[in-house]
Order: structure tokens, then sequence, then C-alpha cells
């Protein structure tokens, strides 16, 4: 008896030692049917692949426009994010004054992608690789996989989680050999400028790692890097939509916007909730809150430290408010009024902006804000690994930054159009407290645990991953008519705030910053908030790699 | 007072015996005293039940359903129970049953898998080096000692970071904690048989040391090795589940009960709106619960039957 | 006993630099570059080699790993934890935020499940074989068998939402009375979840010291029925129980990060799950540092116990 229990014992063990060894296909659920049309080993005659005519039937615009018709967005975007989320069938462009006009619409037509497979020769036996790396796209991910297999195209697909920049950016080394090891990658941008979007298709872009070099698209791409005049760079960026929309060099798939949760408690005074990514004239100081404390209950406290303003302007409320920036910008991020600078002056060939700045406004340690403040700033922030490219792009091309007395001059080589958005974002930082701090360590430096500036509200206390209160700044040079007089910051980081919700169930939020398709649905649903969608949209889409992969 | 007329009611029962042993009616009985005992042991009966029918639920699930578990409906997302789904569709309009039963094989497999492998590991490497002693059995026991007195939540969460995330290396990864407590085990199990003359007759007869081990003395430390693969599997099958809810787990794209369930955490923290949605992850909860339960009773039942000291 | 406990401390030495360094190693073969998470990917794609060489030469991520790891070895041995790579914060004041948290909430939960599990493992044991024991043999296998980030939900969906009586997750802001209200869930939850292993432990040692030959003859001597079992059944019985617990120590640190993400408590749990996500070497390494010392010094502590409460053991 003990000697059979033993061998079936043993024999269990080799069984489950196999069962580890090699992916148990037979109970995998996931794994697609074979499919039936294999093309009998090589290809015969020529080197396609997939029984297109291409080393890579990416490469065939049929196939590609196949991929983007056989997507059924309006069902995803109802079915998958409750409509919070905006379809995208012409462009990575958001319909509104930058969308351009005459765009293809790429509506879900499974008949026509089915033909324009069949056109291109498609046989079904190349298999797409596909990475992501967020994780709120998997569901989404999954059901193009399903539309794709309806029409007769498989796809795998990865979770990315680490090294992220070298496996998806990498770009090819001569043009022809792939530099990443996909075929699609879901991924999204969160641009400032449209410049963002469309400057890593270009041949020479160092994160190129998708579209073909292409002489026609670079020489769009060029044209719309020195355009002056937004009518300029809005010709500009329609031809290089249409360009991308008939030649179909990524799938747009959605935009994805933000969303701001206000309580009953607070009154805005008519200021727009705006956008959440950057900076805007809020007037906050004329805000009232409806509670005895006087506190406005709010997220983006630090979790690790309170992020620097160099990469992401305005992502944090201690980025808008404990800072002030020269200029004021709309709620459409288009610079107004001065805000540390009294008045402003742009030359007439756009290449010297002159800015007089405010008398008496002190930081919040008392020290006087000085032009040499902002001259050191502005030259410091381009020292800084990571700084945003839109911020670095404009002040590397400054020739002379010149400080007069309360005047600070920027004499620049080229036209920069984007230099008012740049000085509309980018907040003034106190020259006495970082001067002695590398660049380097600027990110990490301990200035960001209790930073000091000259904005409406001054840091009081910060307890990572806890909270961080702001109290009114009672000298700011705008005194307003509100009644905030803190401002209580439960820590979210930017990916997220996950105690969102319980901070609403217990009514411990008033404003919030949120990024997160479920819970606006989870906050729909309670009462006494309500959630604005932030009109700036970003575009979540699918890259396409038409480079060879070995 | 006459002995031979006067006979108690346990003599004639003992007489009988008797009479039945002398004409051959009693024989060896076909199953042994061990099993005996389990069959009394009604909860591991019950457990053994509940195991057989959601095994045979799971391998068999094409026979209950007829959805794949990766068939969606963006038309019927979220919908209630009904004649067509009877646990309802989850966020993508896949059928619940069917994801149940076909992640119920990836969860059983994990672990049962998970503990073979942990037994294999553990108890090879116990009998044998427990048997040899030396500088390999002192190393061996501090690495166990390590292993077991790190939280096995923590351990996996770092070798999760190293290795990354799959089916193949989340039961590698289970082997790897899970071996350390076989190990001492058997070790100490055969630490004592060592003792016992017929290890000792053996060896005066010069049998291999191997064989002694393997042949002679793992069969004697069966019963407590099976007990512990039973209740090795049930513990994995709560850590599949605890990890998909960090995100740890086996990728989400694969239908296994504890990805099921982590639809109402969203990144670790819970998904309110989905609470009242019971059928998404309660229905699966009672099915994980209901199996790791089936084996603890199993497990239990099994020790209790494998103890000389309990009479049953 | 001093002389062990000497011997057995200086022992600890080599054991910790064995295993922080392959710790250390560890995160060196973790895929991917630490870099990625201290510059957003996109900014990353634009800066050239030579940039990204000199952003690790400051930070001191560069050269061999060895080189590294000795140096982490000598702040350590001078008492310098080192600084958070995402905010130069240092990691000792860190964790002194982090510690409270995490302790206060392991310590009720070990609090729970040893009074709770000791006081229904001798009633079990007592009452062996009887409707009682019975019934919580099976309410303890249902115990282990349910998640505990289920059990969570469930107290959450019944407590929090049903009943109102707790706030759903996070620590108490200020004031005893706040702290004690958010503590009382997530502590109740983890220490009942901890309660089944402690209530079958003592059952069963209860039952095994209840059968030893020197508590029969207590009994024969003609004790109360209450005296024999409490002097002489308890007492013996409380040494394999406290050797678990003793166990259970380490687990204070790290024990609960399961539940820390249910109830969103700011704790260590949470806090080195995310240092591993991001690769923040020192604080991985002062956590991990932590865990080691905990388990090392109480498994010191239990062989101490052990031969002070059984006077049969003898330290060597």
């Amino acid at each position: 008896m003990k000697r059979i229990a033993s061998l079936l014992l043993a024999l269990c063990m080799v069984l489950a030692l196999c069962a580890c060894g090699g992916t148990p296909s037979g109970n995998n659920p996931s794994n697609p049917p074979a499919n039936n049309s294999q093309s009998g080993g090589q290809p015969s005659g020529n080197e396609g692949v997939g029984g297109t005519a291409y080393p890579n039937p990416l490469q065939d615009v049929r196939v590609r426009q196949a991929l983007w018709y056989a997507i059924d967005m309006d069902a995803i975007v109802d079915g998958l994010w409750s409509n919070t989320v905006i379809a995208a069938h012409k462009s990575l462009v958001p319909e509104g004054a930058w969308q351009a006009d005459g765009l293809t619409e790429y509506k879900y037509d499974p008949e026509k992608a089915k033909e324009l497979l069949a056109e291109a020769g498609w046989d079904g036996s190349y298999t797409l690789k596909a990475v992501y790396y967020t994780g709120n796209l998997l569901d989404t991910i999954t059901a193009i996989k399903g539309y794709w297999e309806a029409v007769g195209v498989k796809m795998e697909f990865d979770l990315l989680t680490d090294n992220l920049t070298v496996l998806l950016w990498t770009p090819s080394p001569d043009g022809v050999k792939s530099g990443v090891d996909w075929d699609l990658c879901f991924a999204g941008t969160n641009a400032l400028t449209l410049g963002e979007l469309y400057n890593r298709h270009h041949s020479t872009a160092n994160n190129n790692s998708t579209v073909l070099w292409d002489k026609d698209l670079d020489a769009l791409i060029d044209k719309a890097k020195v355009a002056v005049t937004t009518e300029d760079q809005k010709a500009a960026y329609d031809a290089i939509q249409k360009y991308e929309n008939e030649n179909v060099e990524t799938i747009p798939l959605f935009y994805i916007p933000s969303w701001i949760i206000t309580s009953k408690h607070l009154d805005m005074k008519g200021n727009a909730p705006g956008n959440d990514q950057f900076c805007y004239q809020k007037n906050i100081l004329d805000w009232t809150i409806d509670r005895a404390d006087k506190t406005m209950y709010t997220n983006t406290g630090a979790v690790n430290a309170l992020e620097h303003t160099a990469t992401n302007p305005g992502l944090f409320w201690h980025q808008e408010i404990v800072f002030d920036r020269l200029l004021n910008a709309d709620t459409s991020l288009t610079a107004s009024d001065g805000m540390l600078a009294e008045s402003y002056d742009v030359s007439d060939d756009g290449k010297v902006i002159t800015f007089k700045l405010r008398e008496g406004v002190k930081w919040h340690d008392g020290e006087p804000f000085t032009a040499e403040d902002v001259k050191w700033t502005f030259e410091y922030y381009c020292t800084v690994p990571g700084a945003n490219t839109v911020l670095t792009d404009v002040i590397n091309d400054a020739s002379s930054i010149e400080v007069d007395g309360n005047t600070v001059t920027f004499t620049f080589n080229n036209p920069q159009p984007n230099a008012l958005t740049v000085f509309s974002q980018w907040s003034v930082l106190p020259k006495h407290c970082l001067e002695n701090v590398t660049p380097e360590n600027f990110a990490a430096d301990t200035f960001w645990q209790n930073p000091i500036g000259t904005g409406p509200f001054k840091v009081e206390s910060v307890k990572l991953g806890e909270y961080t209160t702001l109290v009114r700044n009672n000298d700011y040079f705008k005194p307003g008519t509100g009644n905030i007089e803190k401002i209580y910051m439960y820590p979210s980081s930017d990916a997220g705030d996950e105690n969102l919700i319980t901070n609403a169930m217990a009514d411990k939020i008033d404003y919030a910053f949120c990024k997160d398709s479920s819970q606006v649905q989870q906050v729909q649903d309670m009462a006494g908030f309500n959630v604005d969608t932030v009109n700036v949209t970003f575009p979540r889409y699918i890259f396409l790699n038409m480079f060879e992969r070995s | 007072m006459n002995m031979k007329t006067k006979k108690t009611a346990l003599d004639r029962k003992l007489d009988k015996i008797r009479v039945a042993e002398e004409s051959g009616k009693l024989g060896t009985k076909l199953t042994n005293r061990t099993l005996r005992k389990l069959t009394s042991n009604k909860l591991a009966v019950f457990g053994a039940i509940l195991f057989v029918v959601i095994c045979v639920l799971c391998f068999g699930a094409p026979l209950f359903t007829r959805y794949s578990p990766t068939e969606f409906s963006l038309t019927e997302i979220q919908a209630k129970p009904s004649l067509a789904h009877i646990f309802g569709t989850d966020q993508m309009g896949r059928d619940i049953w069917s994801r149940m039963l076909y992640g119920g094989r990836i969860s059983i497999i994990v672990g049962l898998g998970s503990a073979l492998g942990a037994a294999l590991l553990g108890v090879t490497l116990g009998m044998y080096v427990g048997y040899l002693g030396g500088w390999v059995d002192k190393i061996l026991m501090k690495l166990a000692d390590i292993f077991m007195s790190i939280p096995q939540m923590v351990m996996i969460i770092i070798i999760v970071a190293l290795v990354g995330q799959s089916l193949q290396n989340l039961i590698i990864i289970f082997i790897l904690t899970g071996w350390p407590s076989m190990y001492r085990m058997a070790r100490s199990k055969v630490l004592s048989l060592r003792e016992e003359e017929f290890v000792q007759s053996l060896r005066a007869f010069g049998i291999s040391r191997t064989k002694i081990a393997f042949k002679h003395m793992l069969p004697n430390a069966l019963g407590p090795i099976v007990v512990n693969i039973t209740l090795s599997t049930a513990m994995f099958i709560l850590q599949e589940a605890s990890l998909s809810v960090l995100n740890y787990g086996v990728p989400m794209e694969l239908a296994t009960w504890g990805n099921i369930i982590s639809v109402i955490t969203n990144s670790g923290t819970i998904r309110f709106d989905w609470l009242d949605k019971w059928w998404m992850w309660l229905p699966c909860s009672i099915m994980l619960i209901l199996f790791v339960l089936s084996i603890n009773f199993i497990g239990d039942g099994m020790r209790d039957a494998s103890d000389p000291t309990q009479i049953g | 006993m001093l002389n062990f406990t000497l011997r057995k401390l200086i022992g600890m030495i080599p054991m910790l630099i064995i295993i922080t360094f392959l710790i250390y190693w560890g995160i060196e073969l973790m895929p991917g570059d630490v870099i990625d998470f201290l510059i957003p990917m996109d900014q990353l794609a634009e800066m050239s080699a030579e940039e990204i060489a000199a952003f690790k030469a400051a930070k001191g991520l560069d050269g061999p790993m060895i080189v590294r790891y000795l140096s982490w070895l000598k702040d350590v041995c001078t008492g310098n934890l080192g600084f958070s790579l995402q905010n130069n914060m240092p990691v000792s004041e860190l964790m002194m935020q982090k510690l409270p948290a995490t302790i206060e909430l392991s310590l009720a939960a070990l609090v729970i499940s040893t009074v709770l599990g000791i006081l229904l493992g001798v009633v079990s044991a007592l009452k062996k074989g009887k409707i009682a024991d019975n019934v919580l043999t099976v309410a303890g296998m249902i115990g282990v068998a349910i998640p505990q980030f289920l059990f969570g939900i469930f107290c959450i969906i019944l407590f929090c939402l049903t009943l109102n009586w707790f706030p759903v997750g996070q620590r108490g802001d200020g004031g005893l009375l706040s702290e004690l209200h958010h503590l009382f869930l997530p502590a109740f939850v983890l220490g009942i979840s901890q309660t089944a292993g402690v209530m079958r432990y003592s059952r069963s040692s209860m039952l095994d010291s209840m059968n030893r030959d020197y508590v029969k003859t207590a009994r024969a001597k003609g004790l109360p029925e209450w005296k024999v079992n409490m002097y002489h059944g308890f007492r013996v019985a409380c040494t394999p129980v406290m050797v678990l617990i003793g166990f259970r120590l380490p687990t204070l640190i790290s024990g609960a990060i399961v539940i820390e993400n249910i109830f969103q408590w700011p704790g260590v749990g949470r806090w080195f799950t995310d240092a591993i996500k991001t690769q923040n070497t020192p604080i991985i390494m002062s956590v991990g540092l932590f865990m080691v010392l905990m388990v090392l010094l109480s498994s010191l502590l239990v062989d101490i116990l052990t031969a002070v409460l059984d006077p049969r053991v003898k330290l060597s």
C-alpha cells in the first residue's frame, strides 16, 4: 500500500514539474484558436510577411487603415469607459479649434477592414506583438484584440513595467531596422503643445521608434516648428494632421480628459475649473468655503516630496499657488496678463521679450523678490536633468537674458512661438534658497519639503504620505475677497489619488484633481459633489512600429 | 459459578470473531485503517466531495458552460444574473460563471503545482540531506530558517519584482517560498526514523544511503507530507488571490480566481461603486473560499487519521 | 544565560552582512534602471548618454556594486541609513514617520489574536469533542479559508457602509479617540485573521499538556479542576504559544501589506512596496535590515523565553 502511495506521489511530482516547466497551453483559456490559413511555411517569391508584400506588414498602409476600421471605438468608450472619455476617429488632436478640416473618419467598419486586408494579401499567419504600460488600458486592449480577431488579425500583448524609455522609444539605428521589439504600443501623451505630439515622428527625433523616416513628413514638422503666428501654426499642423490621417502613422483611440471634483461647500466665484495639468488664473483668494474651520480639503499633497516645477509646471496645487509665474494664462493656456510681471512687451519680430516686474513682492521667508531671481531661475531650469523640453527648447535659444533694475529682457536667436506659454507656466524660484543646489539634486533637494514661493498660499506643514497644509499669504500683492484660510491636502501622486473616494465619503474633499475614470463613475453616484470634465484632452493612441523587427 | 455456561456478551463477540477468522472470512481488508478513519470523519468526507465537485466543474468547464471566458460583448456589460448568464457578466460583458470555471483551472494548477513542487524540492532535500547530516544540512537548515522568518508576502513581492510577472514565475516563486517548511518537516521525520531499528539493520546490510532514504524511509514519512501538501495548496491559492489584489499576481488578462475577485479593488483599495454589483465578485469569492475550505477539511482529516495516537 | 545571549548576538553579525549583501545584489539584478523612476519617461528619452551618466554620478549610482555596498555598510555602521533617492530625506526620519502607524496596527492585531486565540483554544481543549469544540474548530477553518482582503471588504461593507460605526480606512488625525476609532477595524480584521492559527496551536498544546503525567498527578491529589487546568495545564501549554508569538514578531513591521492597502493605512508595508517598485535602494535596504534584525532578535528571544518558561530546557 505504502509503496503504491509513494509511487503515486512521485508521479504527481513529475506531473507538477511538467506543469511548471511549460505553459499549460491546453488549459490556457486566453490562447486564441489556431488560425486556419497558414501560408505553408515560407511565403513564395517575395520577402513579405503575413502575406503582404512588405517585410513588416505594418508598412502596408492598407493594413494600418484596416486595423483602425476594425475597432469599434464608440462601443469601447460607451461600454468600458462609461463615456467618460471621448472617442477619436480622425486625429490625435481633439475636435475643436486645432483639429484640421476634411480628415477621413475611420468609423467602425469590419467589412471594409476585411476588404483592405484582403487587398494587402493578409493571410493571418503573422501575430502582432503589442505592449502597454498603463494598467487601466487592459480592458480596452483586450477588446481591441477581440475586434481584430474578428477580421483575422491576431495579437498578443504584454505589460511592460521597467526600463520603459529604452524598451519603448529607442529609435531605429539606420531607418530600416527597428530599435524596439514590438509591433504596437498602446500609449498616451499629455502634451502641452501640438509639437510634443508630432515632433517625435521626425526622422531625427531621438524617441521615434515607430514612424518610418519620411522626408515629406519631416518637411511638414520642420515647417510647424518655425511657424510664429497662430495662423501659420494652425496651417502647419493641419497639413501634418492630413498627412498622418491618410497614412495612418498612429491609430488614435480616444482622448482622456481629466476631471475636477468640487463639493457643495466650495464656491469658486465663477472661476472655471480649467485645466488641471497646467497653470491658469484661478483667483483662488476669491473663493469661499462653507466650513467652520475655513479650510479647503483637497488632494495632491506630498507623498515623497512636493514635486519640483521644472518638468510638470502645474500638476499639483503647490506648484500653482505657492509659486507665481511672470504671466497669467487663461483656461485655454494662452498668456493673458501679467502676474509677477506688471507689464510685458514682445518685439515685432518676436525675438525680444521684456518684462517689467512688480515692485515690493516678497518671498514667503521675507526676502525681496528681484529680477535676478527670474534670470537665475530660467538659466537654472535648463541645467536640470529631466526639465520639460518645451521649456528648454525656448530658453536654450536665448542669446541673452539681461537684468536692468526691475526689468528682464530675453533675447532669442529665432522667433519663439512658445515663449509666452513658457513664461505663463514655469514659475520663478527663489535664488537665495537654491543657488547652492546642484542641478542633479534639484528634484530631490530638501527645499521641496518646505518650498518657498511668492504665491497666494504658503506651505505651513508637510507630513509626507499623510498631509500637507498651506495657509493664506496675507501679504500677497493682489488680496482676494474669499475666506479660505487654510488648504489641507491629502497625499496623491501624479499617478492618481487612491484615497479620493474614501475622503469624499467622509466629506473631506472640496476640490480634487482626478484622472481615474472609475473614480469619476463612483463620485457621480454620490450626493453633494460636482464633476467637471476638464476641457483640454489628451490622446491615447497606438504607436505602429513600421521598422523591421529582427 | 459455572464458567462454561455463563458467557458474557464480550466473550460471545470474541468467539464470533474467532470463528470468522478461522474460516478465512475476515482476511485482510482492502482499505487500510487510515483510510477508514478518514472516511468516518464527516468533515473530511464533506471536504472531499466539495473538492471533487469543484475540480470536475473546473476541469470539465466546457461541459458546464457554453461561453468562452474571453468572449466579450460590450453591449452586455455588468449584466445582472439571468438565465443566459447565471452569474451575470463582468465589466467587459464576459460570462462570469465561465470565467470562474476556467479561472479555477489556473488557480488550482497554481496551488497544487506549487505545493507539489515545493514538496518535491523540500522533501528530496530533507530526506537525503537530513539523513546525511553534515555542513550541507547546517546551511540548508539556516537557509530554511531565514526563508521561514521573512514574511512570505514581502519575499514574494521582492522576487516578483526580480523575475517579473507570469504564471510560470509565480509557481516557481511559490515553490521557492514553500520548500522550507517541507524541508524542516521531512528532516525532522528522517532524524527520528534514522534511529529506528529497521534503518539500522538496513545499514548493517550495506544498502546504499540513497536507497534507504527514498525507498525505505520516504514511505514512512508519507502521512505528514501529504497533509502538508494539501494545506500548502490552500495557502498558495489564497496567496495568489492576495497578490492579484496588490497587482503582483498572474497577469490580469488571464482569468484566475484572484484576478476575477480583484475587480472590486482598484490598485489595492476598494472600488466602492462595484460593491453592490455583487455578482461580479461574490460568487467567485465564495467558490474560492469553499475550495480552500474543502482542502483544509481534507488535510485536517488526514492529519487526524495519520496520527497513531488518536484511535478512530 | 548572559554568555549565551552575547554569543548569539555576535553570531548575528556575519549573518546580517550576508543577508544584506544578498538583498543589495537582488536590487541590482532587478530589471530596469533606477533612473526610470527619477526622471519622467518623455524627458528621459531626450537626454544624452553623457547627461544620464553625469546624473548617475551625482546621485552616487555609478561604480561597481560591491563598492557601493561597502559604502552603504560603512554608513550604516556609523548610524546613517542613507537618503531616499526620490526626495533626499534621511531614511531614518522617514522610518520614524511610517513605523508608528504599522507597529500600532500590528501590535493591536497581535494582542487581539493572542488573547482571543489562547482563550478560544483553551476553551476548545477543555471541551474537547463537545459542541463548543467542534463549532470553534470549524469556525477557525473558515477563518483560515477567507482571504484577508475579502474579510476586510466584508467588514467594511458591514461596519462602515451599512452600520456606519467606523470610518472607511486611513489613520486618525490627532486625538486619542479619533486614532482608536480609525485603528479598531483594521486591527480587528488583521487580528481575527491571525486568531485561527493561535487558537489551533494553543488547543493542541493545551491538550498535550493535559495528558502529561504531572497533570494527572495533580488531579489525583485532589486539586480543584480549575486549579489543575490553570496552574499545571495552561502554564506549560503557554510555552509553545509564546514561541509562536515570538516568531510572529517580525511580521510587526511588514505583515500587514494587504490590510494596509485595503484600509489605506499609511504604514511601512505600502511604503516598502512602493520603494521596491521604484527601486529606492536606501529604503529597501533599511527596511530589509530592520526586518532581518527583528527576525534574528525574535528567534533569540524565543530561545530565552523557552528557557525561562520551561524548566526542562537548558540553554547551550
